[in-house]
């Protein structure tokens, strides 16, 4: 149908009177990919969506879709269609209505409008309910009428603004996998902003991780989940996220350096370098999840659900030298490489570990 | 049935018979002859003639079309102008938008019969004294109307019109496609009020018409009712209620969507 166009942001800046909400964003997006705009609320993810959309203008810097400059072009000039939080179905208007909006505004002739129409809506399997008025559909029906609407447009771009935070949990699984297939099918560049790391994760081909107006990182889902590059990254990816410490409190006379620790890749060891206090044990049946208290701080551990720990007892555990993240703890910067004081935690590592997470390290 | 109910019922049955005495002293007269002006006989012979009569003595059925000419008018006239204006401070950002805005308001603070003379004085300026057209321009821009519409207005959801820009229209193609389809329950509370209004407005059309091609209804029923020596209520009353006809059936006729619009809208 259609084939999708690359989006490239360059130096993107967008402040509201005295408020700053994008300090600054360099983004390429490749074409016929999915990626996702990930972060905490209130990161500027939205923001850069509605000026890729072009419903928001920019304080300074530019927009580029399929390699023309469109900083200044209308939102209906830029090829692309979007999906909106509350769908934005229009209340007063049928289904069918709904869907052929654009083409009726476009004064697109009758014949043509109606084989679009019937075509979208047997995609989605809403042939049954073109008669009925938004009012009366159900939440995940009128999100595929806003779908239904983005598809008969025949964009090169799909925006999508937190398309599935309005369904529940079951039906939000299903749209993924139904959202992520229309993608594959029709070939088109999505840009898909969300909150929730899991919908982020599963769809997309790239990530980009936002926080407070910039970019953190931006990377495949497997890059962004095992080498994270700042701090922030870490601690937001992963349910339950890294754990981190001081260097100090794993024994490294270190104070410039927070280590971070996957919850699975910390193994009970009877051998193991690091030495901790069993803090609060949460059963989850597969796993638990168990507090260690090392010096003051405390490091998550998902061990095996048939591993009995009691509260307070003293336990030893290791970890491999991959899965040993070090940030800078004044900038949250990644070092690159472990520094020398490191190889005293993983060295000890001598027995295999009880009840391996290796393979569960990149997910 | 509590003592308050009791009370809330009577008094509410007292109010509408008292509302209801002048009109059915109306429909009394205009339908039986003059000799039953005041003697109530349930058997007095009913008749048409005070129709026939009032029809012929005046011209009424220029009066009719020029009432029709003048509210259409205006009611086109404002719902045009006010759904800009509406629109406009609904949806945009513009240097003065709080001092206009507040200008507007104020309109509202102002009785209309206190501008009589100044309008009469810009009529005659602009040299349409003794037309319809002004009759009616005093009032095409409404501030209740521009109020009531921008109200409305800013109740759209904002994503709503986000959508159809993405999808390709004008501002003008997004107030015509997007906001005044919805806002017609507004629409219809405030066309209808307009309409009553202007039908039944007498002080104004008085002062700035006098001739029988641009007089509304409501003056030329009130010239007919004095001229006529030695007031004949049937025949009055018949006039009257050839002129408010229209009014009441269209107001039994549509009385539940008018409630019903007035409450969507908002209104109270």
């Amino acid at each position: 149908m259609t084939t999708g166009k690359s989006i490239m942001l360059r130096g993107l800046r967008k402040a509201w009177g005295e408020t700053v909400s994008l300090k600054g964003i360099d983004l390429t997006i490749p074409e016929g990919k999915f990626t996702t705009i990930l972060g905490p609320s209130g990161c500027g993810k939205s923001t850069t969506l509605r000026i890729i959309a072009g419903l928001e203008e920019v304080s300074a810097g530019t927009v580029e879709i399929g390699g023309e400059d469109v900083t200044s072009r209308p939102a209906s000039g830029r090829d692309i269609a979007m999906v909106f939080q509350s769908y934005a179905l229009f209340p007063h208007l049928s289904v069918a209505e709904n869907i052929i909006f654009g083409l009726r505004v476009r004064r697109m002739g009758r014949a043509e409008r109606d084989a679009k129409l019937t075509a979208a809506a047997d995609m989605l399997g809403l042939s049954y309910l073109l008669d009925r008025k938004p009012s009366q559909l159900s939440g995940g029906q009128q999100q595929r009428v806003a779908l239904g609407r983005a598809i008969v447009a025949e964009k090169s771009i799909f925006l999508m603004d937190e398309p599935l935070s309005n369904l529940d949990a079951k039906l939000r699984a299903e749209m993924r996998e139904e959202i992520r297939d229309l993608q594959k099918r029709l070939g088109v560049t999505m840009v898909y902003v969300t909150h929730d790391q899991v919908e982020a994760v599963t769809m997309a081909d790239q990530i980009v991780l936002m926080n407070q107006g910039e970019i953190e990182q931006i990377g495949s889902p497997r890059q962004i989940y095992s080498r994270p590059e700042t701090l922030f990254t870490a601690k937001f990816i992963g349910t339950p996220p890294m754990g981190t410490c001081s260097a100090r409190a794993l024994g490294i006379a270190r104070d410039d350096i927070t280590v971070g620790i996957r919850p699975e890749a910390l193994v009970l060891d009877q051998n193991g370098p690091i030495r901790a206090r069993v803090g609060h044990v949460e059963y989850l049946g597969a796993d638990a999840m168990v507090e260690c208290r090392v010096g003051d701080e405390t490091l998550p551990c998902r061990i095996s659900g048939r591993t009995e720990l009691t509260l307070g007892a003293t336990i030893r555990l290791s970890v491999a030298r991959d899965d040993l993240h070090a940030f800078d703890s004044a900038s949250g910067q990644r070092l690159d490489t472990l520094p020398p004081e490191f190889a005293a935690l993983s060295a000890a590592q001598t027995t295999a570990p009880l009840g391996s997470h290796a393979s569960s390290t990149e997910r | 049935m509590s003592y308050d109910r009791i009370l809330n019922t009577t008094a509410a049955w007292l109010l509408a018979l008292f509302w209801l005495l002048p009109l059915a002293y109306a429909i009394w007269t205009a339908f039986h002859p003059a000799a039953f002006e005041t003697r109530f006989e349930p058997l007095a012979p009913l008749t048409l003639q005070n129709f026939v009569q009032a029809w012929s003595e005046a011209p009424f059925a220029r009066y009719f079309l020029n009432t029709m000419i003048l509210v259409t008018g205006i009611v086109a006239a404002q719902f045009t102008l006010c759904t800009l204006a509406a629109f406009a401070f609904a949806r945009f950002e513009f240097r003065g938008k709080g001092l206009m805005f507040a200008l507007v308001l104020m309109q509202l603070l102002i009785m209309p019969d206190i501008l009589i003379v100044e309008n009469y004085r810009t009529m005659s300026q602009l040299g349409l004294i003794d037309t319809i057209a002004a009759i009616g321009l005093p009032y095409v821009a409404s501030a209740f109307g521009i109020f009531l519409l921008r109200q409305t207005f800013m109740t759209v959801p904002k994503e709503l019109d986000d959508a159809a820009r993405v999808e390709g229209c004008s501002y003008l193609g997004i107030l015509w496609r997007v906001y005044i389809p919805l806002a017609k329950p507004t629409f219809l509370a405030y066309g209808l009020v307009s309409v009553s209004h202007h039908w039944n407005n007498f002080v104004w059309p008085l002062i700035v018409t006098n001739s029988v091609e641009t007089r509304p209804l409501t003056v030329g029923l009130s010239i007919f009712a004095v001229t006529d020596s030695g007031i004949q209520w049937s025949v009055i009353n018949a006039a009257t209620l050839m002129t408010s006809g229209p009014l009441l059936i269209a107001f039994l006729l549509f009385q539940r969507q008018f409630v019903q619009s007035f409450m969507r809208a908002g209104i109270k």
